[in-house]
């Protein structure tokens, strides 16, 4: 990857060691062991300390289970204050608060990646554009497919062009080339792309003032609410430093959740609640999946990564970087509604998750690339560097390890701490203490399932009441998921990028065998 | 409607750092068998756990009820007891009440095992026929399962080893007339009831000492069964802990023993009986 050192942020658009040289290499290819190294070595010393030091592993678990305790509990509150604020906020007329700023001028520009998705999955997105609360001829989409999607892609992408052509602003379809020299496939360098043909066809001939034009990268399945450009374009407006921030809706996997299986259902819920919680503490926010952000930032920065995984998060730490870390990510508090994973049978379904969860797991490889830009950028406060650093470590490192440890190696003590220790009141009471402290923390899990219970779109008439029962029950699995789907695939993102075996991106499976249901009754 | 605010986050989080430093010394103490005792102040503790054989059977520490035990509930951990003996006794309707003196040490658990023997033991008469059968009171066998039965008491049985069951690894020995149960291997833990309390225990148990003379001994039911010159034929729960679980299974002086295909077989003169219900 050629990279012009007289740039002065020639390391931008770095997206693993290989791209490197020389010392930048080697240092870049340190900082991607690091959180593997990390995770590794603390699971692999509390197992040394079951074996030799139960006492002491005992103590340590019986310990982070009362850290587990008021973590959630304190996760808790954030997550129930976003809920509040999310019901507010979808209650409000973003309209008629937009009436007294002028906003004319601000243009909304859609990306919409295709790949290989049917017809009705990506009509049903443009169909929710229009019936948003906003003027379509404000709306510019650009259906993004890819070369290598073959004709398929391009007569779905043909039909939404004559279906919808004339109702937007303009409509678009770009056509990603294959095998682009610098590239990976996958969404990051399909929506780079389509930004730069939206520039060239859309904005450039229309005279549109990048400034005036907010990019909402989605995914295909994206649906959004109605007052979401509303909102998006009160908070542009308002903010303290507009092109200075990129916008964060929060994702619900509502379209299709009443025919997903439990699985899928436990796991779009707490990938949601894990962003309802981060959007109060913005501070600790990074772009995830569907967000947004003002078009001239994003053109300046070079557009979304094209060879990295995980290019939504990344696109937040390019611009720190690019911004000299007068960067940050704005909470909208408001919804966007995009698809659980669900394959035809549950094991497919369970392997789909899993593939996902390691994909975004996969974000691991932002630690190296922050780490890299940080040291490289001598521009970015020290205290940000730091704070940006330690809190993405310290989020992939408890991401791995903290539910491994409480659901699984903690408990190893009991098992091979050998007769001296099994005869200890220690022992005996580990499990009891530990347990109690436990179910204190899956406590916080019933507000989890009230709130998922008021997200939930209205049950269809196909399904009876005992189906909404388990809605509520479900959330007695999150203990097994969270090793399943979050600790392990996390583990194994983290040893890919330790040992350099690097993670292709990997296309999330849609499927439309069922009408979405869309409209969360908050 | 404004996100949290950074003031409320801190207050909250101050809080429950707070909350986190005071919950994990007490969590930690609690778990280590330390408790609070008014006018003694911080004191450790220790416990017991009883396994229980059966359901049904009724478990007591000094008298007072500590449960009953079930299908799955077969193991009782008595916990909070302040150093000191304890006289812990599981009874069933219909067995004989077992009963230890437990020494309780400080942030250690002493165990045990119960062993619940039946009232209802009886020999059966062993008797030779073309056919086998069995009856209330005789046991019918094929000649050459007599004959083997027979042959079985031509050998012996004043040592042997466990090689399974509860007590895996213990010797066996009848020397001078007396039965000595025995742990060999020292550098293994020992079992609970070689032990006097868990920080002392011998490598040596004596099961029988003394008058009536012991010429048998063998391994059976988890326990030990053996035959004597005056006294009978015997089964005992050996332990170092009072009080040892002796009970009679054959009265007759002079009778032998054997275990043969894992049936109890008593000889008593040139009559073979089977003992059921042990």
């Amino acid at each position: 990857m050629h990279m012009d050192k007289n740039d002065p942020y020639w390391y931008l658009h770095v997206g693993r060691a290989t791209d490197l040289e020389g010392a930048d290499a080697r240092l870049y290819r340190l900082f991607e062991i690091l959180p593997g190294a990390l995770s590794l070595s603390t699971l692999a010393l509390f197992v040394a300390l079951s074996f030799w030091k139960p006492v002491i592993a005992a103590y340590l678990t019986i310990a982070f289970s009362v850290y587990w305790v008021f973590k959630t509990f304190y996760l808790s509150l954030h997550l129930r204050h976003n809920f509040k604020r999310m019901q507010h906020n979808m209650q409000l007329d973003w309209n008629a608060r937009l009436a007294g700023i002028p906003h004319d001028h601000v243009l909304q520009l859609v990306l919409f990646p295709l790949y290989k998705e049917s017809y009705e999955v990506i009509a049903e997105s443009v169909q929710g554009l229009l019936a948003a609360a906003w003027d379509p001829k404000k709306i510019a989409v650009v259906i993004a497919i890819e070369e290598r999607g073959g004709p398929g892609d391009r007569a779905t992408a043909d039909r939404i062009m004559r279906e919808f052509g004339d109702k937007f602003f303009e409509v678009i379809v770009s056509v990603h080339p294959a095998d682009l020299p610098g590239e990976i496939p996958g969404k990051g360098s399909n929506i780079a792309f389509a930004a730069e043909q939206a520039r060239v066809r859309v904005l450039d001939p229309h005279n549109i003032q990048y400034e005036n034009v907010l990019v909402s990268a989605f995914d295909v399945d994206t649906v959004v609410y109605p007052q979401y450009f509303a909102c998006l374009t009160w908070h542009f407006l308002t903010t303290e430093k507009p092109l200075r921030s990129s916008y964060q809706p929060v994702p619900l996997f509502n379209n299709n959740i009443w025919h997903a299986p439990v699985l899928a259902r436990v796991m779009a819920y707490s990938s949601s609640f894990w962003q309802m919680i981060q959007q109060e503490r913005p501070e600790k926010l990074a772009t995830f999946s569907s967000h947004a952000v003002p078009f001239k930032t994003v053109y300046e920065a070079g557009y979304w990564q094209r060879n990295v995984v995980s290019e939504d998060s990344r696109i937040f730490w390019n611009l720190f970087a690019r911004y000299d870390g007068d960067y940050e990510v704005v909470p909208m508090a408001y919804p966007v509604s995009m698809d659980a994973n669900v394959a035809p049978t549950l094991w497919g379904t369970a392997k789909n998750i899993y593939f996902q969860h390691r994909r975004w797991t996969y974000g691991a490889e932002n630690i190296a690339y922050i780490l890299f830009t940080t040291i490289k950028n001598p521009r970015i406060p020290r205290w940000k560097k730091i704070r940006a650093a330690a809190v993405q470590i310290e989020g992939f490192w408890s991401l791995v390890t903290h539910p491994l440890i409480l659901f699984a190696v903690g408990w190893l003590p009991l098992f091979v701490g050998g007769d001296a220790f099994n005869a200890t009141v220690l022992s005996h009471n580990l499990p009891f203490v530990a347990r109690t402290f436990l179910t204190c923390a899956m406590l916080g899990l019933v507000i989890s399932a009230a709130i998922s219970f008021s997200l939930i779109p209205r049950r269809p008439a196909e399904y009876t009441r005992f189906k909404s029962v388990v809605m509520f029950l479900q959330w007695v699995l999150v203990p097994v998921t969270m090793v399943v789907f979050s600790s392990i695939p996390g583990l194994e993102s983290q040893i890919r990028l330790m040992f350099g075996k690097y993670l292709g991106f990997w296309v999330t499976p849609k499927s439309r065998e069922f009408r979405p249901v869309r409209e969360a009754h908050v | 409607m404004k996100p949290l605010s950074p003031r409320k986050r801190r207050l909250y989080l101050i809080a429950l750092v707070v909350l986190f430093f005071v919950v994990v010394p007490i969590a930690l103490l609690y778990a280590g068998g330390w408790r609070y005792k008014a006018g003694f102040g911080l004191v450790q503790i220790g416990g017991i756990v009883v396994a229980v054989p059966l359901a049904d059977a009724t478990v007591t520490i000094d008298g007072d009820v500590i449960g009953q035990s079930g299908f799955f509930d077969r193991s009782f951990y008595i916990s909070n007891l302040a150093p000191s003996s304890y006289v812990v006794q599981v009874e069933r309707e219909g067995y004989y009440p077992w009963s230890r003196t437990l020494v309780v040490e400080p942030q250690i658990v002493t165990t045990a095992s119960a062993r619940l023997v039946s009232k209802e033991t009886r020999a059966l008469l062993i008797q030779q026929a073309t056919t086998t059968s069995v009856s209330s009171t005789t046991r019918t066998v094929l000649a050459a399962e007599y004959n083997a039965l027979l042959e079985a008491f031509e050998t012996a049985a004043t040592s042997s080893e466990v090689r399974g069951g509860q007590l895996v690894g213990m010797q066996l020995a009848v020397e001078e007339g007396n039965v000595y149960l025995r742990w060999p291997d020292g550098g293994r833990r020992f079992p609970d009831n070689f032990c006097a309390r868990p920080s002392y225990c011998v490598d040596e148990i004596e099961v029988e000492r003394g008058r009536p003379h012991a010429i048998s001994a063998v391994f059976f039911a988890d326990g030990i069964v053996y035959a004597t010159r005056t006294g009978g034929v015997f089964f005992s729960d050996p332990d170092v802990r009072p009080t040892e679980l002796t009970v009679p299974l054959y009265p007759h002086g002079g009778a032998d023993v054997r275990v043969v295909d894992g049936r109890l077989i008593v000889k008593d003169d040139d009559t073979l009986y089977e003992i059921e219900g042990l």
